[in-house]
C-alpha cells in the first residue's frame, strides 16, 4: 500500500516536470539543424588560408607543396646553423697559413725551424681533406716540411721556394711584416 | 644571468684572439739551464757551457724555444756525440755568433734521422761558413770588426743570413766556383729579407757591392780554411 502511493507521486512529478520543460523543447529539432547549417556555410581558419594562397589546388598538389616548403625551410634552417667552411684567404689573413689536401691521411703535421722541427697538427674539421693551421710568426723566413702520416712532404706548393739539406727536400716561406704569407 | 653572459663574452674574446694553432709553450732561460745541467757531459765542458749560456740567453744569441728541444734531443744521444755538438756550440757562442740556426740544423738533421756524421759535417759546414762570412764581410768594411748594438746585433744577423744563403747553396753538393749562381741566390734572399729581418741600413751596403767574387771568397774561405 505505501509502495503504491509513492509510484503514483513519482509519476506526477515527473508529467509535471514534462509539462514545464515542453515549451523548451518546442522546434528543439530546428534549431539544431540551423546551427549546424550556419556552422558548415562558415570556412574553418584553414581552409580559409588555403583559399587565400592555393585556390584551386588539388589535394595531391598542396601535400607536394608541403613537402617542398618543409625541404627548402629544412635545407634553409641548416644553413644557418652549420659552420661553412672558411676560405684559405680568409685563414691567411689571420696569419701565416699552412695547408695540405690529402683526403685519405690520417694525421698531418707541420714541421719547420718556427718550431724547432717539433709537430705542430694541422687539422680537418669538416673532413673534407683540406688540413689546414695557421700560425702567428714573425716576419722572417721560415723552413717547414709537411709529415702526413709519417711521411716526410717537403715540397708545398705554397711555398716561396725549396732548399735541399741532409737528402731532403724543405719548403720556405718568407713571411712579410703583416705575419700572413 | 650576467655572469654567464660575461663568461661566455669572455669566451669568445678569448676564441678571438688565440684562434691560432699555438706553437709550443714557451721555455724560460732556466729550463735552458736545468736541461744543461742534466746532461751526461764532462765537468770542464759543463762548466764552460754555463759561463757563456745565460749571457748568449741574455743577448739573443740563443733563445730557450730552441735551446730547450735542441738539449731534450741531444739527451738521446751517445755522450761522445752530445759533446761533440756542444763542444761546436760552446766555440760559436764564444765568437758571439746567432747559434740558434746551427741548433735548428742539429734538430732537422736528427728529424729526418740522418747517421751522425752527416749531421756533424753539416753543423761543421755551416760553422765554417759562418766564420768566413764574418772574416770577409769585415775585411770588405761590411760589418765592424766588434759587433754591437741591439741583440742580437744587425750585423751578427746579417752574417747568420749570408752564410746560411750560401751553404744552402754548396750543402746539397752545389759547386763552389759556379759563383754567379750563389750570387743570384743570396742576392734574392737578401732583398727578401730587407725590412723584415735584415734591417736596410745594415743589408744595403752589402747589396751595393754583393758580387760573384765576394761570396766566391766566402765560399772559398769556409771551405779551405788554411788559407784564413
Amino acid at each position: 500500500m505505501w509502495s503504491r502511493d509513492l509510484d503514483d507521486q513519482i509519476r506526477e512529478a515527473l508529467s509535471q516536470e514534462i509539462e514545464a520543460a515542453r515549451p523548451e523543447l518546442e522546434g528543439l529539432e530546428e534549431r539544431v539543424i540551423g546551427a549546424l547549417a550556419t556552422r558548415l556555410a562558415k570556412p574553418s581558419i584553414w581552409q580559409r588560408l588555403r583559399q587565400l594562397f592555393l585556390p584551386g589546388m588539388t589535394p595531391r598538389w598542396a601535400f607536394a607543396g608541403g613537402i617542398a616548403l618543409a625541404l627548402a625551410l629544412g635545407f634553409i634552417i641548416g644553413r644557418l646553423i652549420t659552420p661553412s667552411p672558411t676560405p684559405l684567404s680568409a685563414y691567411a689573413q689571420a696569419g701565416t697559413l699552412f695547408a695540405v689536401v690529402d683526403p685519405g691521411a690520417q694525421s698531418v703535421a707541420v714541421v719547420g725551424d718556427f718550431s724547432a722541427w717539433q709537430p705542430v697538427p694541422l687539422s680537418d674539421p669538416d673532413g673534407d681533406g683540406v688540413w689546414t693551421a695557421v700560425l702567428n710568426l714573425p716576419p722572417g723566413r721560415y723552413e717547414y716540411a709537411f709529415v702526413v702520416d709519417g711521411r716526410w712532404i717537403g715540397q708545398d706548393p705554397l711555398a716561396d721556394e725549396y732548399v735541399r739539406s741532409f737528402g731532403d727536400y724543405a719548403s720556405v716561406r718568407y713571411v712579410g711584416s703583416g705575419g700572413g704569407a | 644571468m650576467r655572469t654567464f653572459l660575461a663568461g661566455l663574452a669572455l669566451l669568445i674574446v678569448a676564441g678571438l684572439a688565440f684562434g691560432q694553432v699555438p706553437l709550443a709553450p714557451a721555455a724560460s732561460p732556466n729550463d735552458v739551464l736545468t736541461l744543461l745541467q742534466s746532461l751526461p757531459i764532462s765537468p770542464e765542458l759543463k762548466s764552460e757551457l754555463l759561463g757563456e749560456v745565460p749571457s748568449a740567453l741574455a743577448t739573443g744569441l740563443l733563445s730557450p724555444r730552441v735551446a730547450v728541444p735542441f738539449l731534450q734531443a741531444l739527451s738521446a744521444l751517445p755522450q761522445a756525440q752530445i759533446e761533440q755538438t756542444l763542444n761546436l756550440m760552446y766555440e760559436a757562442l764564444e765568437e758571439k755568433f746567432i747559434v740558434d740556426p746551427l741548433l735548428l740544423e742539429t734538430l732537422k738533421g736528427l728529424r729526418l734521422a740522418r747517421p751522425w756524421p752527416e749531421v756533424m759535417g753539416m753543423l761543421q759546414l755551416r760553422f765554417a761558413l759562418l766564420r768566413a762570412t764574418r772574416t770577409v764581410l769585415q775585411a770588405h768594411g761590411l760589418v765592424p770588426m766588434t759587433p754591437k748594438g741591439i741583440n742580437p746585433s744587425p750585423s751578427a744577423k746579417l752574417i747568420s743570413e749570408l752564410a746560411w744563403a750560401i751553404g744552402d747553396y754548396l750543402s746539397p753538393g752545389g759547386s763552389p766556383t759556379d759563383a754567379a749562381t750563389i750570387e743570384s741566390k743570396v742576392r734574392e734572399r737578401l732583398v727578401r729579407l730587407r725590412g723584415t729581418a735584415l734591417a736596410p741600413g745594415v743589408v744595403d751596403p752589402l747589396i751595393a757591392v754583393l758580387s760573384p767574387a765576394l761570396v766566391q771568397e766566402i765560399a772559398g774561405l769556409a771551405l779551405n780554411p788554411e788559407r784564413r
